[in-house]
């Protein structure tokens, strides 16, 4: 592996997934309050001291004792909420995190594209084939697929086996990884503007 | 691009993760299951009771130590995959100092003037709406940045070729390559009009 394939290899991994940094952010926040309020609570007690009249031994007492005397609503919904926030954190570490994006191998160059920018060279692609409106054409970017519809004025009749080979050539070009197919739908109800 | 270790902080991610979502569940529980609460109970009982308000002085310091270590252990790791976010730009492309037999000094290429030779070089380009170039430190090395935001409907492959060409230009002029990423994105200013007809 030649060094340029060893920093395209990482570069381009990290750019076409998320980064998680501010998911990161929100945990280590939660759990920079848990321990400041753990660190607080061991303070108050090795100083026989209380805050708004409350010890931090009678809260752990209490907790001890659930689920007497505790309000089962606020119990229940704190839960669920703590719950909740865990699983959303839990899903964004073990998602894999894929960004809308695409590379394109070439020899000096580590190259990212947005699929964005794919959808909107294929629509012009076909564009250029059918010579339809810029409206006329609506490109969209899969993982593997790029769908591109026409939508011509009613009575016009539009090449569309020209428009898919235009663009499974402007993708042939592109050799993008993952690979995309083409497929080039007319959409049946015709535009009146046109 | 930047240097963020990202294993740490998916790691610290999915233990902060499980650990919220097993203490919301177990709380649920113990609230509306007889059941889990009669487990809760003999379980906090042996490991809470010298945190509790009828335990003996002795016992309740050393308990409340604990907890006092704990978090501040907690409290270090935190701050610990904070600070292992972001960061890795540089702000020189080139420091060399020639071979050891030649004339002492130092040889220091600034990122800025990188900068300004491939904005002028590829913000020329007709498909080309708004362009960033910043250096970056990637596996020890300096490594370049080039985000191009083209025009509508630009095809991404003429765009790179004609980046490869002026990379190359650039390879002789600092005479040696340097890593390039280029990053074809969406939206920015003026990348709403469509390219021009050539």
């Amino acid at each position: 592996m030649t060094e340029h394939d060893a920093f395209a290899c990482r570069v381009l991994r990290r750019e076409t997934h998320e980064s998680r940094s501010v998911s990161t952010v929100v945990a280590m926040l939660l759990l920079l309050v848990v321990a400041a309020a753990a660190v607080v609570a061991a303070v108050l007690v090795f100083l026989d001291q209380r805050v708004v009249g409350v010890d931090p031994r009678a809260v752990v007492d209490a907790a001890v004792a659930a689920p007497r005397g505790l309000d089962p609503t606020v119990v229940v919904g704190v839960g669920a909420v703590v719950a909740f926030v865990g699983l959303v954190l839990l899903a964004k570490g073990l998602l894999p995190g894929r960004r809308p994006r695409h590379t394109m191998p070439s020899d000096r160059l580590a190259v990212v594209v947005d699929d964005e920018v794919l959808a909107s060279a294929a629509a012009r692609a076909a564009r250029g084939a059918t010579r339809l409106g810029p409206d006329a054409v609506v490109g969209t970017v899969g993982r593997r697929t790029v769908d591109v519809v026409l939508r011509p004025a009613a009575g016009v009749d539009v090449p569309a086996v020209a428009a898919k080979d235009a663009v499974d050539r402007e993708f042939d070009a592109m050799d993008v990884v993952p690979a995309v197919h083409a497929r080039v739908r007319v959409q049946p109800t015709g535009r009146v503007d046109g | 691009m930047n240097a963020t270790n990202r294993v740490l902080s998916r790691v610290a991610l999915v233990v902060t993760g499980l650990a919220l979502f097993v203490l919301g569940v177990a709380t649920v529980l113990v609230q509306t299951v007889p059941w889990a609460a009669d487990r809760w109970h003999d379980a906090a009982r042996a490991a809470l009771g010298d945190l509790g308000a009828d335990a003996p002085h002795e016992a309740a310091i050393a308990a409340w130590a604990w907890v006092l270590g704990g978090a501040v252990l907690l409290g270090v790791l935190a701050l610990v995959v904070l600070s292992g976010l972001g960061g890795g730009r540089a702000g020189t492309v080139v420091e060399d100092d020639g071979s050891a037999a030649g004339l002492p000094g130092v040889v220091r290429i600034d990122a800025a003037a990188v900068q300004h030779a491939l904005s002028s070089a590829v913000g020329a380009m007709p498909q080309v709406a708004s362009l960033a170039v910043d250096v970056h430190r990637v596996r020890g090395r300096r490594a370049l940045r080039i985000r191009v935001r083209p025009r509508k409907g630009a095809s991404p492959r003429e765009v790179t070729t004609r980046v490869e060409e002026i990379v190359a230009d650039l390879d002789a002029l600092l005479g040696g390559p340097l890593p390039v990423l280029l990053e074809i994105a969406r939206g920015g200013a003026g990348s709403s009009r469509p390219d021009r007809v050539r």
